[in-house]
């Protein structure tokens, strides 16, 4: 894949040119067709044989059965996708695709089915960046109508990809300027959260132990050597936000780069885990039988501890060091495929209603993007709100994602 | 003896018996072929067409074949190490894990001893565990701070160990199932004959399992050959198979070109592979004298083999028992102490959606179990029926068909059911999809437990029935069926627990929000808090305990009045 | 009645069946004997259409079988190891054919007692299969055949696997539940013996052709050909000149029998010197003694032979009660001799090496020079 500099020599990538194939009907039919042609080779003569085999009716009788059921297995979707064909007029569902870890209060959708009769029915796709490669790979024919967690290491990516019709919602002026990434308003930002370092604070800042790392940069010094764990930024989102925050923290260019950076943390032995699950809960000292009391979490973990906490809780058994939090964005947008399109932006509407948005802390654990949504006092009292989060320009990550996980895994690995 | 022999009344005039059933006349001619056309259809349209799909759509974007894709791969030694990686991890994964289970093998085939078959549901509970929780479980034995002295966490080793846990029911399963049906008395000649016990076990026993062990190690091979949690886990950033790599390219890089040119590297390995099993295996078919397994085992009997028994036992109890025992501490193991705290809570989904109450989770996999189970043992029982019956290139090709789902990337699968089934009818987002394509990785262990069992049955068995007055689909019934039930049984207990454990292309598959046991894991474990550790482990431990259960009930069922085998 | 016409089969360029025809009576057992490879088990899988010819036709009672699957011909075959099902208990086995044929279910149990008891393996019905010896297998195997009352039974070397102590009392004890009552059977071995006991008529199969069909009698005195005489273990085989109602072979003189004294004189034609056709006539001293008696008038028995073989004692074997003496003949192959036990006499315990004059009973020691008398009334003539 080559590697482009400049945001305006950027051609479309692959996934999305992939879409002139041939993914006609006729295009797609013709491959069944040669599938099923495939097959024909192998079947004539086995079928044709006379073999000694004559004593295989039985499977086959049942078996017919089997196939019968399979075929004729009701199909919602199908009905949904033949509701979405009815026009805009008083559609009554809407189809939302997500990622795994949305969750709502179990009321919160009722209560947009109520307000409006319309029933939202979700659909869970994988982590983000799989969630985004089948919304791509669906533009044509979308299996649903809204999409909901494209994140702005991702965003560059689905806008190109052209994914998206463009709504303005009224409610857009309670969110702050800084979050709203595209002026087009193809998506609309729904919450945020901070990739954050987190420490545990029984192992830090107490008698005889190292002081609470207050910058990124005092990770590097030998007093830390051997207490931070990350997360690999090839399979982890977080550990993705977490390079991305070095690098905008330390940048490309200069004396002191990024690399330089991860060179030194190498050297202060830094631990790279496969995932945010494997970090937190296996290496992490303060979760469980781990050894590392520094981690790559979120700004939001410490209210989680108390929330998940066997017993009541004074205080956050861990802390966040604000400095080198990576802001990560949410964003919603409108299916262009979608044949719903007004009942879609009622669901953007409701979405970044002080409703849905006073629902999300307690259940994504993230901050809602309307600035009029109250926070629950366990997030007021726990988690962190970085004053001065990183950040990197979407069309940047986009164009250099690949290369900096490239690089990162040479600096780590050697 | 007695003198007079009564005479039943002749049947017919002519002396014949006359044709039964009215419909068998239609429909006779239909079925033989029906019995290719319906595993060949299924796997035609739920494989090859999904694969060919989003292989199609990756590979000639703007309609022209993509060959910087395979450039690109010859280029990155990244690329071309993760493919060396991937095939020698999966060789040594593979011997490792024969070497490993092939005395338990023996143990259950030739010996009774309390628990058996308890033991026996217990040894396939590692198989449906997510590998976020395995591998918590082996970080907390052999990582930086684990239990044990040594820190494995980083190297090849725990890989190859977790491998090994994994697959280690497989070879138990595939080979001591033939070997439960074997005849003893041929090793017994042997022995008499002057063989040592090594000579015996080499140049009798070996020869004859061979089927056997051949098919657990192409199914440990594909598995291992496309593993993908276990490397992200324990194999840190030095190693890659060519599966993390496409999920990489896939879901990181959104890269699809790059992708689907690793996918088809890693199908043309995969094929090549399962080209030289077909041929191996072929060259392997024998006719052999099979008992009920009953009557092949007995009680150990002294001190000698006594030790072998718990020599064995005692390994996988520590090997596959220590990481579960973690799972299982850590579900009890609360701030007060040893407690259900967490059991309860299991509940107590705090009116969000992230939480899912367990039985609905239960009732979900159960539901998504037991049907991907019924598909694939009646594909797979007539997959195997052609497999076992057919000679030559096109019973081997077939053969290989039925195998490649194994070793085909997951990524690759889901994506392609998301661009292949929307047309005629979109089913692109249908649960249905889910027990499907578990039955898709599961179909290879029913035709694989299977298939040696039905090759071995002798043909005066089936001749005799049919001179006898049974016709062909009653020969099937009464004679192969009996005789391949337990087998298949071994066959249905691996597929519900592939899919209780979710395996294979559904992560991948669009789905409605229907949560199963391992998702309730997931999303427990995706939240910072001790409450939702623990919850996570009990619930694991659900998990494990029903999968054991399951299998148990499994292995009870019998076929209507067929009598044991 | 079954009928063979013209049955052929080659397995690609091997040509198994070359043109068979063959009918079995209604009632009657015929084995098909012949070594193995002559065809004989694939012309069984024929008739219970399990292997289809290529040619000719099975008809059973005038109705050709072609097409008839092998469930539907109600043809009863026992296979060589007996193909017992190793998942069911005796009973279970013995009670399938009945079961197949929608038996009720009561009548299934009595039957299955009924033919049980009959083989004497009554107290065997809930025992599992795999555990039996061979000789119960068998008759569990036979039980099974016969239960459902086939039209023609089919055994396909069913005593090949045991030994012979048990082979020859049980091929006795088949041939009792054979012929009562009467069962059409078709029975497949390679040993002449079995098939002499347990046949009605047996026919001799050779490189996929029937050579010869006959009554056992038939078929030991009659033998058409010197491959069947061979067959069937006859040694003595020689060509013989007629010259003056004697024949004139290379191991010496004898008289021709009835029949073919009339053969014009320097006609050629091969004799059978069968053991019973051969006797021990003294030591090759005491012969020297002896005049040769005139041709004229009945020759009597054992006295006395006009004529006779010289050759010496080559081994001997007691079998059956006797001692056989293997003689090789002087200008001759050996021949077997039986010995004649005297009634009233004792046969020695030990041929017994002596110095003086041996009594005739005695049997020679090896290497004694004997006398073979041939009785020319048990000598036969290929093809007479």
């Amino acid at each position: 894949m080559p590697i482009f500099q400049n945001a305006d020599q950027i051609q479309p990538p692959r996934a999305i040119q992939r879409r002139r194939g041939p993914r006609t009907r006729a295009g797609r039919a013709g491959l069944l067709l040669i599938s099923v042609l495939l097959l024909i080779p192998l079947t004539l003569p086995a079928a044709c044989g006379d073999g000694e085999g004559d004593t295989e009716d039985q499977a086959a009788a049942t078996a017919t059965d089997e196939v019968g059921i399979e075929e004729t297995e009701p199909t919602a979707e199908g009905d949904q996708a033949a509701d979405r064909g009815a026009g805009d007029e008083a559609p009554d569902s809407l189809v939302l695709m997500t990622h795994d870890s949305f969750a709502l209060s179990e009321g919160t959708l009722t209560s947009f089915e109520e307000q409006t009769g319309i029933h939202v029915q979700v659909l869970q796709a994988g982590d983000a960046g799989a969630m985004l490669n089948q919304a791509i790979l669906t533009k044509d024919n979308p299996v649903a109508d809204i999409i909901f967690g494209v994140d702005n290491t991702f965003l560059s990516r689905a806008l190109e990809a052209d994914l998206f019709v463009p709504y303005e919602s009224e409610l857009l002026d309670a969110v702050p300027e800084d979050l709203r990434l595209d002026a087009e308003n193809r998506v609309t930002p729904i919450d945020f959260g901070y990739v954050s370092l987190n420490y545990d604070k029984s192992a830090l800042g107490g008698q005889g132990q190292p002081l609470v790392p207050e910058k990124l940069a005092e990770l590097t010094s030998p007093e830390y050597r051997g207490m931070l764990v990350v997360e690999n930024p090839a399979t982890s989102s977080p550990g993705l936000a977490f390079l991305l925050a070095t690098i905008a923290e330390f940048g490309e260019e200069g004396e002191y780069t990024w690399q330089d950076y991860w060179a030194e943390l190498v050297a202060n032995d830094v631990l790279v885990a496969g995932g945010w699950e494997e970090a937190y809960y296996s290496h992490f000292t303060a979760a469980g039988g781990g050894d590392r009391p520094l981690v790559v979490s979120y700004a939001s973990s410490p209210a989680a501890e108390v929330i998940f906490a066997e017993e009541e809780l004074e205080e956050a058994p861990t802390g966040v060091i604000t400095d080198g939090s990576f802001r990560q964005i949410e964003f919603a947008g409108i299916l262009s495929g979608t044949e719903k399109e007004q009942a879609a932006r009622d669901f953007i509407d409701f979405m970044l209603s002080l409703e849905f948005q006073e629902d999300i802390p307690l259940n994504m654990f993230v901050f809602p993007a309307n600035e009029n949504a109250e926070l629950p006092p366990e997030f007021v009292q726990y988690a962190a709100l970085p004053s001065e989060p990183l950040t990197l320009d979407i069309v940047d990550i986009e164009a250099n994602r690949e290369e900096w996980i490239e690089e990162w895994a040479g600096i780590v690995l050697d | 003896m007695g003198r007079n022999r009564p005479r039943l009344s002749t049947p017919g005039s002519s002396g014949l018996i006359p044709e039964t059933g009215r419909s068998s006349r239609f429909l006779r001619p239909l079925l033989r072929p029906l019995l290719f056309l319906i595993p060949a259809g299924f796997l035609g349209l739920l494989f090859l067409y999904p694969l060919g799909s989003i292989l199609a759509v990756s590979l000639f974007p703007g309609g022209d074949f993509d060959y910087g894709a395979f450039a690109d791969i010859l280029r990155r030694p990244a690329l071309r190490g993760a493919a060396w990686f991937t095939l020698w991890q999966a060789v040594l994964s593979t011997l490792l894990t024969l070497a490993a289970a092939m005395p338990a093998a023996y143990v259950f085939a030739r010996y009774d001893f309390p628990g058996k078959s308890l033991a026996r549901a217990a040894i396939t509970v590692p198989f449906v565990l997510p590998t976020v929780v395995v591998g918590s479980a082996f970080l907390a034995l052999l990582g930086p701070s684990g239990a044990l002295p040594l820190d494995l966490s980083r190297s090849v080793w725990a890989i190859l160990a977790a491998h090994v846990f994994y697959n280690y029911a497989v070879v138990v399963r595939t080979v001591g199932g033939l070997w439960a049906h074997l005849d003893p008395r041929a090793e017994e000649a042997a022995r008499v004959l002057g063989a040592g016990r090594l000579r015996t076990l080499w140049e009798v026993t070996l020869p004859r399992l061979r089927p056997a062990i051949a098919a657990a190690a192409a199914i440990v091979f594909l598995f291992t050959f496309t593993s993908f949690g276990v490397i992200i886990i324990l194999g840190g950033l030095r190693y890659a198979t060519i599966e993390v790599e496409i999920y990489r390219q896939t879901v990181s890089y959104l890269n699809l070109s790059v992708a689907a040119a690793l996918a088809v590297l890693q199908l043309a390995a995969v094929s090549l592979i399962l080209l030289l099993y077909a041929r191996y295996q072929e060259r392997g078919i024998r006719q052999q004298h099979l008992r009920p397994a009953e009557q092949n085992s007995r009680r150990p009997r002294g001190p000698r083999e006594w030790g072998f028994v718990a020599a064995n036992l005692g390994f996988a109890a520590v090997f596959l028992g220590g990481p579960l025992l973690v799972l299982i501490e850590r579900s009890v193991n609360t701030a007060e102490g040893y407690a259900l705290t967490y059991y309860r809570s299991l509940g107590e989904t705090g009116g969000t959606t992230l939480f899912v109450p367990p039985g609905e989770a239960l009732r979900n996999s159960l539901l998504f179990g037991v049907s991907a189970m019924l598909v694939a043992v009646l594909i797979g029982v007539m997959a195997a029926v052609v497999v076992s019956y057919r000679r030559g290139p096109l019973a081997r090709g077939f053969d290989m068909l039925l195998m490649l789902p194994l070793g085909t990337s997951a990524v690759t699968i889901g994506f392609g059911f998301l661009v292949a089934f929307d047309y005629p009818v979109d089913l692109r987002t249908s649960p249905v999809l889910i027990p499907l394509a578990h039955s898709l990785v599961a179909i290879p262990f029913v035709v694989r437990t299977t298939a040696p069992v039905m090759r071995s049955i002798r043909a005066p068995l089936r001749e005799s029935a049919a001179m006898l007055g049974a016709t062909p689909a009653r020969v099937w019934r009464e004679i192969d069926l009996p005789l391949v039930t337990r087998s298949a049984l071994v066959g249905a207990a691996f597929a519900l627990a592939i899919s209780l454990g979710e395996f294979g292309a559904t992560a991948f598959i669009v789905r409605p929000d229907t949560p199963t046991l391992p998702i309730a894991i997931f999303r427990l474990l995706g939240q910072p808090g001790s409450l939702n550790f623990g919850r996570a482990m009990a619930m694991s431990t659900v998990l494990m305990v029903v999968t054991a259960g399951a299998i148990l009930l499994v292995e009870r069922f019998r076929v209507g009045n067929t009598g044991e085998f | 009645m079954l009928e063979l016409r013209q049955i052929r089969l080659a397995f690609g360029n091997l040509e198994v069946l070359r043109g068979i025809d063959l009918t079995v009576e209604d009632g009657e057992v015929l084995a098909l004997l012949g070594p193995s490879g002559s065809g004989k088990s694939t012309l069984l899988r024929v008739v219970a259409g399990l292997q289809r010819a290529d040619g000719g036709t099975v008809l059973w009672n005038g109705q050709d079988l072609t097409g008839v699957p092998p469930h539907r011909r109600n043809f009863g075959l026992m296979f060589q190891d007996y193909a017992l099902f190793p998942h069911r208990s005796v009973g279970e086995n013995v009670a399938f054919g009945l079961r197949m044929r929608r038996m009720d279910r009561r009548e299934v149990e009595s039957r299955v007692r009924e033919v049980l008891d009959w083989v004497g393996l009554s107290e065997f019905q809930h025992r599992a299969v795999t555990n039996l010896s061979g000789g119960e297998q068998q008759r569990v195997a036979l039980a099974r055949s016969l239960a459902p009352e086939p039209q023609l039974l089919m055994l396909d070397e069913p005593l090949g696997s045991l030994d012979r102590v048990l082979r020859e009392r049980l091929a006795l004890e088949l041939r009792g539940l054979l012929s009562d009552p009467a069962i059409t059977g078709l029975y497949v071995t390679h040993d002449q013996e079995e098939a002499f006991t347990v046949a009605d008529r047996v026919a001799i199969m050779n490189e996929g052709r029937i050579v010869q069909a006959g009554r056992p009698a038939d078929l030991w005195f009659r033998p058409e050909s010197e491959w069947v005489a061979r067959f069937l273990g006859m040694r003595g085989l020689v060509e013989a000149e007629v010259a003056e109602g004697r024949a004139l072979t290379p191991w010496g003189e004898f008289l021709l029998p009835e029949p073919s004294q009339n053969r014009p004189e320097g006609s050629r034609l091969t004799l059978i010197l069968r053991p019973e056709a051969l006797f021990l006539a003294g030591s090759a001293e005491e012969a020297a003694t002896q005049k040769p008696s005139t041709l004229s008038g009945p020759v009597p028995k054992i006295q006395a032979p006009p004529l006779h073989l010289t050759g010496r004692v080559a081994a001997l074997t007691f079998r059956d009660g006797r001692y056989r003496v293997m003689v090789q003949l002087e200008r001759g192959p050996t021949l077997e001799v039986p010995l004649e036990s005297q009634p009233g006499r004792r046969v020695p315990r030990e041929p017994q090496p002596s110095k003086g004059p041996r009594s005739t009973t005695a049997p020679p020691q090896i290497g004694d020079s004997v006398r073979v008398g041939v009785r020319p009334e048990l000598l036969t003539a290929l093809g007479d």
